[in-house]
């Protein structure tokens, strides 16, 4: 009697054990990210203001605003994303509807995965020889923008490929059986459906792109100018918090450029989050 | 394209938009039946090193116009894949030998001159899971016309009404044509799937056991549409239900291990079957 007292007090006690663990754990992290909130909100929001967000930087970025580099950062992300989103879409579409897995799919995807964990700073410097040196297109938003394209393609492959596996196969014998051919299947059926999964992705990879520093610096430079075109050397917002603190040129407007980049990157991610539930439909 | 605004859902000799597979054969007045089915044996593999599996041997059927042939049989006899067979959605998935020869309305469905698209167009098929595609119910009826390249609003806002009114639907979703054909019941959407076989006009609609995921209630009104529809479009209903076979269908058919063991009037069938086996399937002895 007193032992299977004993017993189920111990698991009990157990129990609440985990509970509090994973509780811990959880508060442990939510903390973290409270705190560095809380640490860029006190150290840079005093000098954030609609003149910082619609100004030209004055003194090396010392005084003024970032505008021309909120426009660069907004260009890289439109070149990296007009290229990766249509390349990577259309590689998980022939993944999935187009093959049979066979070896061929199983090398493009583990490609993919590798092309995945590569250092940033690698894919700068490839972006450096190919893009800036070989194809002579300079320290330009072009140059980042493609290398950008690059670093993120895998992860659209990846999450495109997983949503448009996602939409049931019978949905595709729907289609045909109504005389819709393959690729009419794809487009107004299997991809409009597969459209919160694909976004999802677009979105994670958008704020891979605006956090991006190494391989920006060594492929779009770092000036400070608004550019003209495409062809103009500029700086993003990442790289422009590099170097107002590395080179302590003024740290109150490196932080008050933090508190702006971690705010978009949270926007994103939760906007990612508000598409993914919906997947399902 | 007038015509396909104000008549009826079958089409005299009248072009329909989405087009024919014989334009100039009028579909009456033909005693020949719509579908014949000779001979018919398919094998294939289920994997590249698995033996031959014959799916169904030496068949021959035949369905007349405004007619419900209903097959019935244990799972695994074939039914299903004959009407994957009929509409050519087989040979999507699998790569099987045919022998033998499946026409519509003469036409030999496996021609090598024909259009597999424009078949499925005159073929309409409705899976056994009831399934509306993730567009708006407007959308749902009318995706065959469109992928068929009909545009005009003029044709296909009528047509949603005429289709849904078919499978008494309309009185159910007429203020919500715009809302995601997801939203609606089992019922609705197996309903649904009818509507948007039709509204392609087929001369033949094959069921796949359309009410095996149904209560008793819309089960009722998936017959009762068939009932009415079979007028203007025939119909081959798969089921294992065989009450329901009995209740729909002018001819049933029962398979057994690839072969077709029967088929007869349905009267007939379920009173005095010709073969034991059928009598004893009939009978709940086995399958």
């Amino acid at each position: 009697m007193s032992t299977q007292h004993n017993v189920l007090q111990n698991n009990a006690r157990m129990n609440r054990l985990g509970i509090n663990i994973s509780r811990a754990m959880t508060g442990l992290v939510s903390t973290i990210l409270v705190a560095i909130l809380l640490f860029l909100l006190v150290k840079g929001l005093g000098r954030m203001s609609v003149e910082f967000l619609t100004e030209a930087p004055v003194d090396l970025g010392r005084g003024g605003g970032v505008f021309p580099i909120i426009v660069s950062t907004a260009l890289l992300c439109l070149v990296a994303l007009a290229i990766a989103v249509p390349l990577g879409v259309g590689t998980a579409v022939y993944l999935t509807e187009y093959t049979r897995e066979g070896w061929g799919t199983t090398i493009i995807r583990f490609g993919a995965e590798c092309l995945a964990g590569i250092p940033s700073i690698i894919f700068g410097l490839f972006g450096f020889m190919l893009f800036v040196v070989w194809m002579g297109l300079g320290w330009s938003i072009l140059s980042g923008g493609l290398t950008l394209a690059c670093m993120v393609l895998p992860t659209i492959i990846r999450t495109s490929e997983e949503a448009i596996r996602a939409v049931p196969p019978i949905v595709r014998a729907v289609g045909l059986s109504l005389g819709a051919t393959q690729s009419q299947v794809i487009w107004q059926i299997v991809l409009p459906q597969a459209r919160n999964g694909i976004l999802t992705g677009v979105i994670l990879a958008l704020g891979r792109v605006i956090g991006e520093t190494a391989c920006v610096i060594f492929t779009t430079g770092i000036s400070i100018e608004m550019p003209s075109s495409l062809f103009d050397s500029a700086r993003s917002l990442a790289v422009h918090f590099y170097l107002l603190a590395r080179e302590g040129i003024s740290l109150p407007m490196a932080y008050t450029t933090a508190l702006l980049l971690t705010l978009l990157i949270l926007f994103m991610n939760s906007l990612a989050a508000w598409l993914m539930p919906r997947r399902q439909g | 394209m007038s015509e396909i605004v104000t008549t009826s859902p079958i089409p005299t000799a009248t072009e329909s938009p989405v087009g024919r597979i014989n334009a100039t054969a009028p579909s009456s007045a033909t005693a020949a039946p719509l579908l014949a089915i000779e001979g018919l044996t398919y094998t294939y593999r289920e994997s590249p090193t698995a033996p031959q599996t014959v799916a169904l041997r030496n068949i021959s059927l035949s369905v007349t116009a405004g007619q419900v042939l209903a097959i019935i049989g244990p799972s695994r006899s074939g039914k299903s894949t004959l009407l994957r067979l009929i509409n050519r959605l087989q040979e999507l998935s699998c790569d099987g030998e045919l022998q033998g020869s499946i026409r519509l309305d003469g036409h030999d469905v496996y021609a090598p001159d024909m259009d597999p698209y424009k078949l499925r167009r005159e073929i309409g098929f409705t899976f056994d899971k009831p399934q509306a595609l993730d567009m708006s119910i407007r959308d749902n009826v009318t995706f065959g016309p469109r992928m068929a390249g009909e545009r005009s609003r003029a044709a296909l806002d009528p047509l949603v009404e005429e289709m849904l009114r078919a499978v008494s639907l309309w009185d159910e979703v007429k203020d919500r044509l715009d809302t995601n054909g997801l939203a609606l019941s089992g019922g609705q959407k197996q309903r649904l799937a009818i509507a948007r076989s039709l509204a392609l006009r087929p001369k033949l609609l094959l069921l796949d056991e359309p009410c095996s995921a149904l209560d008793p209630i819309s089960t009722a009104r998936i017959e009762e549409t068939l009932m009415q529809i079979k007028t203007q479009t025939a119909c081959i209903l798969v089921t294992n239900n065989t009450k329901q076979a009995s209740r729909v269908a002018d001819t049933t058919a029962f398979f057994l291990m690839a072969e077709l063991v029967e088929c007869g009037p349905t009267w007939r069938l379920f009173t005095a079957p010709a073969d034991t086996r059928t009598d004893d399937y009939l009978a709940g002895r086995f399958g």
